[in-house]
């Protein structure tokens, strides 16, 4: 099993829109897909589920060494497609830092998971990367970093190339499979300028050629609980997802191998 | 043009140089075993379910399987000269001694007084006991590292490894479990992980069967003419947790011990 982090050092640059929808396309091809949510706002569980709110989940889990993976996957209408909502994560905010474990149990989850017969688990993190979020990426074979195209978001880009260089010297095994460029708006020059700046700064290998652009659709998908390729008016989105899987799968096609 | 009003914010160059940095693989993780790493010389322990050749137990004496008899001052003196005791174990290893490439070093004991006596069991051992090392230990660490509060394991386990590689000259290390689950791994060699795993319990189980705690000894391998696997075993809230260092020469008791602590802050999150 593979297992892709989506994490990015700044908040609000659609994280979760990206692991959502990257997780039903790649599920889409066939691949047995888990979509874990590890960002304590729960935002995948709130987005997909009604009944978030009641689940056990991720961080039940890290508290409770006795829970299983399979207790706490939430099957969807796709038989290829599972999620792990955040679960209650009072506990573990309340005991914050004093759980070391965290990183013997994500490994634990993982390898369950990886029993299950899961052939890709996509976990949608929380902005920053320390935390859950950093024991998360230590367990991981690849990350992938949205970027929104706007010029804070350029700004911030040495501190998430910083942040992902301490990440690999824990976790030698992670690659950096690429940035993706999010909410961008071709018809606003600050976004499009932020675009090309991105790019003429980064490695051309390391920023996707897939571009997410900002839509409503995507709101909308939000609130029907839905991924957005699931929308009746999402043939342009999904076609926009299967791109950017598509050029995940070359990126790390010795990895990931289709059922 | 707005590209350069963005890039005014940020040093170009060494944006680009980190991110180039970060598509490369990652820092030579190793292509690291053990037999190219150290020499011909070097040829580690029979792969699993071999049975690494052992030196012929006395007659009339019960078979021991554990694998290092080791002298530190958690131990009590055997009732024989540390000086007989080593040339009686050569005596009795092979003339030629092909699968014993290792050789434990053992520091003797401290200043403390040495408790009464006790009779040890004999172990049959893979190694070879040598004599004290010719060179000087590594000189005595200093400050301890910086471990900031709430930082999760991994990175404290990073900030310790920077600390280690700064206060001595460690080339590589890892950092295991009881169970060899690796934490950290910067050696590559399974092998070696086994062979600090096997130190380690041993340590501790003679340890506890002499009642005695205190700082740790020097517990090292030679693994080359010129490199030893330093191990120091730190128990934690996780149990068990093994350091192994590859060192020019085995370090001194305070080292040792200024590590140990250092470690068991970035586990404990003291």
């Amino acid at each position: 099993m593979i297992t892709l982090a989506v994490s990015s050092q700044k908040g609000g640059v659609g994280k979760t829109t990206l692991a959502i929808n990257l997780a039903h396309a790649f599920a889409r091809s066939g691949r047995r897909t888990l979509l874990v949510d590890s960002d304590p706002q729960g935002s995948v569980g709130l987005s997909l589920t009604r009944q978030s709110r009641h689940l056990s989940g991720f961080f039940d889990l890290l508290g409770n060494p006795s829970l299983k993976a399979a207790q706490v996957i939430v099957p969807t209408r796709m038989e290829t497609f599972s999620l792990v909502p955040s679960g209650q994560s009072s506990s573990y905010e309340l005991s914050g830092g004093a759980m070391g474990m965290t990183l013997y149990r994500v490994r634990s989850f993982l390898a369950e998971v990886t029993e299950l017969g899961y052939d890709l688990c996509i976990v949608d993190c929380a902005a920053g990367l320390f935390g859950v979020t950093a024991d998360v990426l230590s367990a991981s074979d690849g990350v992938i970093v949205p970027q929104q195209a706007e010029p804070l978001g350029v700004r911030s880009v040495p501190k998430m190339l910083e942040a992902l260089t301490r990440m690999r010297m824990v976790n030698s095994q992670l690659h950096v499979l690429g940035v993706v460029l999010t909410m961008v708006q071709q018809n606003l020059p600050e976004s499009r300028e932020s675009a090309e700046a991105l790019r003429s700064l980064l490695p051309p290998e390391m920023v996707m050629k897939t571009v997410v652009p900002r839509d409503d659709l995507f709101v909308r998908a939000s609130a029907r609980g839905l991924p957005v390729g699931v929308m009746d008016e999402g043939a342009a989105a999904l076609a926009v997802f299967e791109g950017l899987r598509d050029e995940l799968d070359r990126r790390m096609g010795h990895l990931l191998s289709p059922r | 043009m707005e590209n350069e009003s963005i890039n005014q914010w940020l040093d170009a160059a060494s944006v680009r140089a980190l991110a180039e940095s970060l598509m490369k693989p990652a820092a030579p993780a190793p292509p690291m075993t053990p037999e190219t790493i150290y020499g011909s010389g070097f040829v580690g322990f029979a792969e699993s379910g071999q049975s690494p050749p052992v030196s012929t137990p006395d007659p009339g004496k019960p078979e021991i399987n554990a694998l290092v008899e080791l002298v530190s001052a958690k131990f009590p003196p055997v009732p024989v000269a540390a000086s007989e005791r080593h040339e009686a174990t050569i005596q009795k290893a092979p003339a030629k001694e092909p699968a014993m490439p290792l050789e434990v070093t053992l520091t003797p004991t401290g200043k403390k007084e040495a408790p009464p006596a006790r009779p040890v069991a004999r172990y049959s051992s893979p190694f070879r006991i040598a004599t004290a090392p010719a060179k000087p230990p590594t000189p005595v660490t200093r400050e301890q590292p910086t471990l900031a509060k709430g930082q999760p394991l991994s990175m404290r386990l990073s900030t310790f490894g920077a600390w280690l590689k700064g206060e001595i000259p460690a080339e590589s290390y890892f950092i295991c479990d009881r169970n060899g689950e690796v934490l950290v791994d910067e050696v590559g060699s399974s092998k070696l992980i086994k062979v600090a795993r096997t130190l380690a319990h041993a340590s501790a189980s003679a340890g506890r069967q002499v009642g005695e705690s205190g700082e740790p000894a020097s517990l090292h391998v030679k693994v080359s003419t010129d490199r030893v696997l330093e191990v120091i075993p730190r128990q934690s809230h996780f149990g068990l947790v093994i350091l192994g260092v590859i060192v020019p020469r085995p370090l001194s008791r305070e080292t040792v011990a200024s590590i140990s602590r250092s470690l068991g802050a970035a586990l404990d999150e003291k």
